[in-house]
């Protein structure tokens, strides 16, 4: 998988935060999120099943994130999972945090444009 | 598509999630691997290829497990988790423990089953054994202090066989032994005999009384409870102070407590005594089987047995008190004591020579002389015997322990063969050994604990049936044997030696089973490492249960023996009951008048079928007439057993006559005075004196007794033998009237009667009622059992080694039952190939039988070898058979290789339904 080394790391401590902005407006089932992430990052972050879903149960455990079995005509069941509000909270608090931090790397980074 | 859920729930299945949680998730992850699969064949990929890479969404092999490990709990613990160390919550994680060994044992009845059988059958007959050899020969008499400082002094003349006549001392003698005897710290007399008591209203009573020195108690270090002590005024010749301690059980039962019953009366064969003090509870003489009630001073002998001249009685040549309770001096020896009695005995010789010649020497040798018997506790006559009988049942009850432990270990064994696999599971999902270890002592602690609890059950019941069989009481009560603690400790110590031996061997094997083979097959290779400890333990089973056999057989051919030993008289439906009369209240010719009224009333009620009265009773000891055989010089005498009877005696008892006739009732109860009574011999006599049976009319010469001149006594009648004991020779003997026999207070009545035994006492009881209501009445044992009171030994160990010996076959068989199923199990694909390569069914049964026949013929030759030497110790108690007898050995081991295929059955039939495809396809 071409990710820059440290990349781990980062997406260790990022992921909780892709996911609840994935489904802060809509809920989505387990391999919706894994497409979502793929896609919206260009290839870059990659999730398989066998780390994404214990990420997904622990998220619920917190009260994050809330999954439910649902059944629609036509569709197979799918479990989809939608953000709560102690997610809500959780999610502004880390978005201003990253903000903050990809602010503060990018100052750093960046400076030699300044 | 490719079958993801199943390897989705292979992975999380270590987890031991909750099933609804386990099927959720497997579904989760599934439809997303569904849903990746599927994309990419839509992207116009291979399916194989598509496989590949939608599998590559678990990632290795541990992320699913190890990231969901993470997140998701258990389901609540009902096994310990593999691995899960307990850390701190030791005693919750112990009851987790013993609560899943409970349901292993509880899921698998086929093994835990004979293992508890195995323990309770090692363990109950060894506690009840350990219990009743543990009050009988180590318990310290309640209440005395010191009594390794103990020991008892008996005088007497000693024959060479080692029985012996006691020879009483006088209280001249008592006196001037105690105050010379310098190594001694103490020494008192003491008899202990029957007597009857009265107490108010209550009926006559039979007890136990012992008739001891006023120091006695202080000699024993017995504290007296309630009341007083003996004093110095109580213990004065000629008649003493008629007072009397009683136990501590008759003062509670008798007056309602130990204070109460100072200062009331009883009776002892009539005298009035009045109460002093009470012993502390619990003591009951100086034996530990003892239950004497009563204790009374010596000096009062003459007063409590009616001696007509006292102040003789109490010379210094008299003689009361012959056995003596002796303290040893601080710094003495026994030895010590041996020499200064038997000088000083000698002494009394010498120092009044008129008075004691019975201490003198005859050709060289003292006629009386004390022995020293170190211990207190047991009648040193009996020790020997009880010695010899409770090590004998001690050898069985550790051959029975020795059973059951290898019984256990063997089948444990088994079953951690069976388990390795499910161990190495564990173990390579992190178990850690000590865990492994841990769980599987705590099955082993489990089972030895319930083992021993069904064992301790097991034991309640033999050892009332034990201690009767062993040490039937007088009067037919029961030994009170307790459980004490110590033999507690000794079962629970028995248990747990077996638990944790049984639970070392299979930890071992999970320490040091190899992973990788375990895991690759099903099938143990433990046990190919160990068939030499397990064929040894079968065989050693199977040995130590044929020489149980072979002795059980020995004693029950010994009491089949004595059984068809022609007694000379019918013993069926007689009973017999003892009535012994005080010498005041019946003078001689009341007592006959009393046996003849008795005789005619029970005769006349109808409710026997024969009724005779007699001095002794068949196999219930004997009097010795001495008589001089014709034709011998007037010096040469010689003893014969005499008994006297009644009329109805010989038809009673149907004793054929050979010659001439019964006494008449006149003649039997006859004054004592008649001059020349008429007699009765038997057959073995008249030969031995005539040569002949036809001897009517000829006469026997008594010599002079103390109440009788010599006189010649005619022979109206000649008697077929009877037998007064099992095994002996046929021993001559005379009979006399009951009345001139001149013993007539000592009696017993002869009742043939087909209603039970209980209930004929209870009517003979009735009837004496009627002529002196103070008169008691014992025994009223059917006789049978008086002629099986000769042969309780070897009964006892027939019985035992029955039993014994039969648990030991049980246990045997389930030994050899487990090796031969195992040994079966491994070689299932053997059998397999065999079978599929065209071995016929009954050439596999006969593979399983050979393995078995080879441990059976090493056990059997073992075995024989060990009864062998073992019979030794059995050999003098039979009787009609030899110790070696080979028809005994051949049948033992007939039954030993019926058990053998028994136990083969099972695995046999077993190996030969094998099915080739069952056994050949790989796990």
């Amino acid at each position: 998988m071409p990710v820059p080394s440290g990349s781990r790391e980062l997406k260790k401590g990022s992921a909780e935060l892709l996911i609840l902005s994935l489904v802060q407006d809509q809920a989505r089932h387990g391999y919706d999120i894994a497409k979502l992430i793929e896609l919206r990052s260009g290839g870059e972050l990659k999730f398989h099943a066998a780390s994404l879903y214990p990420l997904l149960y622990r998220l619920e455990k917190r009260g994050w994130i809330d999954g439910r079995w649902v059944e629609k005509a036509g569709t197979r069941r799918r479990r989809l999972y939608r953000i709560t509000p102690a997610g809500r909270k959780v999610l502004a608090t880390q978005q201003e945090g990253w903000k903050a931090f990809v602010a503060a790397i990018n100052r750093v980074t960046g400076g030699e444009h300044a | 598509m490719p079958d993801w859920r199943s390897e989705i729930r292979s992975r999380l299945q270590s987890l031991r999630l909750s099933p609804e949680r386990e099927t959720e998730i497997v579904e989760e992850v599934a439809q997303h691997l569904d849903d990746r699969f599927g994309e990419l064949m839509a992207m116009g990929r291979s399916e194989s290829d598509a496989a590949a890479e939608a599998w590559r969404e678990l990632e290795a092999a541990d992320v699913l497990t190890r990231e969901v490990a993470r997140v998701e709990r258990p389901r609540p613990v009902d096994l310990p988790a593999p691995g899960a160390e307990s850390k701190g919550r030791f005693l919750s994680g112990l009851i987790a423990d013993i609560r899943f060994a409970f349901r292993t044992l509880r899921k698998n009845p086929s093994f835990s089953i004979p293992v508890l059988l195995a323990m309770a059958l090692s363990i109950g007959p060894t506690t009840a054994i350990v219990s009743i050899s543990n009050w009988l020969l180590w318990r310290p008499l309640p209440s005395v202090q010191r009594p390794d400082e103990l020991a008892l002094v008996w005088f007497g003349q000693w024959r060479d066989d080692g029985s012996m006549s006691p020879a009483g001392l006088s209280y001249l003698n008592i006196h001037e032994v105690r105050s010379a005897a310098t190594s001694l710290n103490g020494f008192a007399g003491v008899q202990e005999q029957s007597a009857t008591m009265v107490i108010g209203d209550r009926a006559p009573e039979v007890i136990q009384t012992a008739m001891v020195s006023g120091n006695f108690f202080q000699v024993m270090g017995v504290p007296i409870r309630s009341g007083r002590d003996f004093g110095a005024d109580d213990d004065v010749p000629p008649l003493g102070a008629p007072v009397v301690i009683v136990s501590d059980g008759l003062a509670r039962s008798a007056f309602g407590g130990a204070s109460s019953a100072i200062g009331q009366r009883l009776t002892l064969n009539r005298k009035p005594f009045s109460i002093i003090g009470v012993a502390p509870p619990g003591f009951a003489g100086i034996n530990r089987t003892g239950q004497v009630q009563t204790w009374v001073t010596g000096a009062t002998i003459p007063y409590l047995l009616g001696v007509p001249d006292p102040v003789a009685y109490s010379a210094r040549g008299g003689g009361s008190l012959s056995m003596f309770v002796a303290r040893l001096g601080q710094g003495f020896t026994w030895a010590n004591t041996r020499l200064e009695l038997t000088n000083l005995a000698a002494g009394l010789a010498a120092k009044y020579p008129n008075e004691n010649k019975k201490f003198a020497s005859v050709g060289g040798r003292p006629a009386v002389t004390p022995r020293v018997y170190e211990g207190i506790g047991e009648a040193p006559m009996g020790r020997d015997r009880t010695q010899k009988t409770v090590s004998l049942l001690l050898g069985v009850a550790g051959v029975l322990v020795v059973l059951g432990c290898a019984n256990v270990a063997n089948l444990m064994v088994f079953r951690a063969s069976r388990r390795e696999r499910e161990v190495a599971v564990r173990k390579a999902l992190g178990a850690s050994a000590s865990r492994l270890i841990q769980l599987q002592l705590t099955e082993s602690w489990l089972l030895a604990f319930l083992g021993a609890a069904a064992g301790l059950g097991l034991a309640v019941m033999l050892k009332s049936v034990l201690q009767d069989l062993l040490f039937p009481m007088p009067g037919g009560g029961s030994l009170p044997v307790p459980f004490d603690a110590r033999v507690f400790a000794i079962t629970f110590g028995v248990a747990s030696a077996t638990g944790i031996l049984a639970g070392v061997a299979p930890a071992w094997v999970s320490l040091r089973g190899q992973l990788t083979a375990a895991l690759g097959r099903s099938s143990t290779r433990f046990a190919a490492r160990v068939p030499r400890l397990r064929s040894g333990l079968a065989v050693v089973q199977l040995a130590l249960s044929l020489t149980l056999l072979i002795g059980a057989l020995l004693l029950v051919a010994t009491v089949r023996n004595f059984h068809s030993v022609d007694l000379g008289f019918d013993p069926r439906n007689v009973t017999t009951m003892d009535i012994s009369m005080p010498a005041q209240a019946y003078p001689s010719e009341t007592a006959i008048q009393f046996w003849r009224d008795l005789q005619g009333a029970a005769q006349a009620s109808g409710e026997f079928e024969a009724v005779s009265a007699s001095n002794a009773p068949p196999f219930g000891g004997a009097f010795m007439n001495r008589i001089q055989p014709p034709g011998a010089p007037p010096g040469e005498t010689r003893m014969v057993r005499g008994n006297g009877v009644s009329d109805t005696f010989f038809s009673t008892l149907a004793i054929g006559l050979v010659r001439g006739r019964e006494f008449t009732s006149a003649e039997a109860f006859a004054p004592a005075t008649t001059p020349a009574p008429p007699i009765i011999v038997n057959e073995t006599l008249a030969k031995q004196l005539f040569g002949s049976v036809d001897v009517l009319g000829r006469t026997i010469r008594f010599t002079k007794t103390i109440s009788t001149p010599e006189r010649d006594l005619p022979i109206i009648g000649v008697a077929r033998d009877s037998r007064e004991s099992l095994s002996g020779e046929r021993e001559p003997a005379i009979f006399l009237p009951v009345g001139p026999f001149d013993f007539p207070r000592r009696g017993t009545v002869i009742v043939r009667s087909s209603r039970p035994a209980p209930a004929t006492l209870a009517s003979i009881k009735a009837l004496v009622a009627r002529f002196d209501k103070n008169l008691p009445v014992t025994g009223g044992q059917p006789i049978t059992m008086l002629i099986d009171r000769g042969i309780r030994q070897q009964r006892l160990f027939a019985w035992t080694l029955s039993v014994l010996g039969g648990l030991g076959f049980v246990l045997a068989a389930l030994g050899v039952y487990g090796l031969v199923a195992q040994a079966t199990a491994e070689r299932s694909r053997e059998f397999g190939i065999r079978i599929a390569i065209g071995a016929s069914r009954s050439q596999i049964a006969r593979l399983v039988f050979r393995f078995a026949a080879t441990i059976a013929v090493i056990g059997t030759v073992a075995g024989v070898v060990l009864a062998y030497f073992g019979s030794r110790a059995v050999a003098l108690m039979l009787f009609g058979i030899t110790a070696l007898d080979p028809r005994v050995y051949l049948v033992a081991i007939g039954a030993l290789a019926a058990v053998v295929a028994a136990a083969c059955a099972i695995p046999a039939l077993r190996a030969m339904r094998v099915q080739p495809m069952d056994v050949l396809r790989p796990d």
